[in-house]
């Protein structure tokens, strides 16, 4: 597993510090949760942040009531029986169990009712969207089969993988089961599959701009 | 199961716990080592038995500085106060998960702080923010003689962040208390935007060393 570095170390942070949009928010939830290293780290930043709360904002007097109104409303909790999450909601479980998914993504699919349909898109390579917000990052979940290439192609926005199953191999380095990977805007790669094939969530902040020709098609994974 | 009736509490004076003579039957006193009792305890007073003096006294001292935490990244005052008792009812639901040996409760109710914030500026009100300990809630158990360091890393923590050079300190700042984003604070500041993150990388570089050594790291 490759060591975190400094564009991982700055998204933690930024996670920590909840500026992230949802969907690069989701994939460092998933990081974190396999990740005993990151999980470290956002411990860290997130003590930062209690400490700036506790030093740097000066306290502002609460309403005069307030008080009062939470503690009445603790009375009202303890009286309301104790409601477990059902997760029978989950539109289509095997989906969910066919992989070993991490709990956070789990989460995710239960309650956004996801179905998990894959769209093939390119041979030996399907793809799975995640979140469909228009105006935000989007996010997919990628499977390529054992030795499986993608196309050759560049990124107008950063790319952040992570990857859950098996690995693949591109250019800048080989990345296994665990790995975060991020790709700044203009880097061109072509990743390959490893032997076990590869499972990823990836997050793109911007459609992936293919360098081969008649690859219009494609747009569909980038989207 | 109630406690107490919250308005003879609120009626109450508030008394430093040393001073504390004879708690109610309904709360167990807090626990009192070596006499000082911190905001943890308090936290872990209210996840094990429910008890309310303790609750009451994190909000006096919590929800302000909550409440101000808040109305820094742009909301009214009236919103702030109710996100903050919102965030206190919260601290109060999810208190059994707070483990004094993995963060200390200003760290806690932070993240909670933040969570309230994302959901409440977020549009798709569905998805849920999530604290690291509901990410991942069995493991990363501490050791016990790295649990007695957590203060002491707190308070070196604390230094780290008053020693930081101001056009450091700054960023951070902005990053954490502002909700922005590394092109947000550059469009602000003017500053171009690999300025703006070469001094958040140097920044952390600097607090990473209270970080504990390397060695204590869990296995990747």
């Amino acid at each position: 597993m490759t060591r975190m570095n400094q564009h991982t170390e700055i998204l933690l942070m930024e996670y920590a510090a909840g500026v992230l949009d949802d969907a690069s928010a989701l994939l460092v939830r998933t990081y974190i949760s396999i990740s005993p290293e990151a999980r470290r780290y956002v411990r860290h930043c997130e003590a930062m942040g209690g400490q700036l709360m506790e030093r740097s904002c000066t306290p502002v007097a609460m309403a005069g009531d307030s008080l009062k109104n939470v503690l009445q409303q603790l009375d009202r909790l303890e009286q309301a029986t104790c409601q477990t999450m059902s997760r029978t909601h989950c539109a289509d479980i095997r989906f969910c169990r066919q992989y070993n998914l991490p709990e956070p993504l789990l989460a995710y699919l239960y309650e956004h009712h996801r179905t998990g349909r894959w769209h093939p898109f390119a041979r030996g390579m399907a793809t799975c969207t995640l979140t469909s917000c228009k105006d935000t990052n989007g996010m997919a979940m990628i499977r390529m089969a054992p030795g499986a290439r993608a196309v050759r192609h560049t990124h107008r926005g950063t790319e952040i993988t992570l990857v859950l199953e098996g690995g693949y191999e591109d250019e800048y380095g080989r990345y296994e089961a665990g790995d975060l990977v991020i790709a700044d805007a203009g880097i061109t790669h072509q990743p390959i599959a490893g032997p076990k094939g590869c499972l990823s969530i990836n997050v793109i902040e911007a459609p992936l701009h293919f360098t081969g020709h008649l690859y219009k098609l494609l747009n569909l994974f980038a989207r | 199961m109630l406690y107490a009736q919250p308005e003879n509490l609120l009626n109450a004076p508030m008394v430093p716990d040393k001073m504390k003579s004879a708690p109610t039957q309904k709360n167990p006193p807090l626990s009192d080592k070596n006499g000082a009792i911190t905001f943890d305890d308090l936290l872990v007073a209210v996840g094990k038995t429910g008890n309310r003096d303790a609750f009451i006294r994190l909000f006096e001292y919590f929800a302000p500085r909550v409440k101000s935490f808040l109305m820094k990244s742009g909301l009214t005052q009236e919103m702030a106060d109710e996100l903050a008792q919102e965030t206190m009812l919260a601290v109060w639901q999810k208190a059994a998960q707070f483990d004094p040996l993995r963060a200390a409760a200003s760290t806690w109710i932070f993240t909670i702080a933040r969570n309230k914030r994302t959901d409440y500026f977020r549009k798709d009100s569905k998805t849920q923010t999530e604290t690291i300990e509901s990410v991942a809630p069995e493991d990363d158990q501490p050791l016990p003689d790295l649990a007695l360091s957590l203060q002491e890393e707190e308070r070196q923590l604390a230094e780290a962040i008053d020693a930081l050079p101001e056009e450091q300190a700054s960023m951070i700042r902005k990053a954490f208390l502002e909700e922005k984003t590394h092109a947000d604070i550059a469009a602000e500041t003017g500053l171009p935007l690999g300025t703006v993150k070469s001094r958040i990388r140097l920044a952390l570089e600097r607090l990473r060393y209270h970080m504990g050594s390397p060695q204590q790291e869990g296995t990747a």
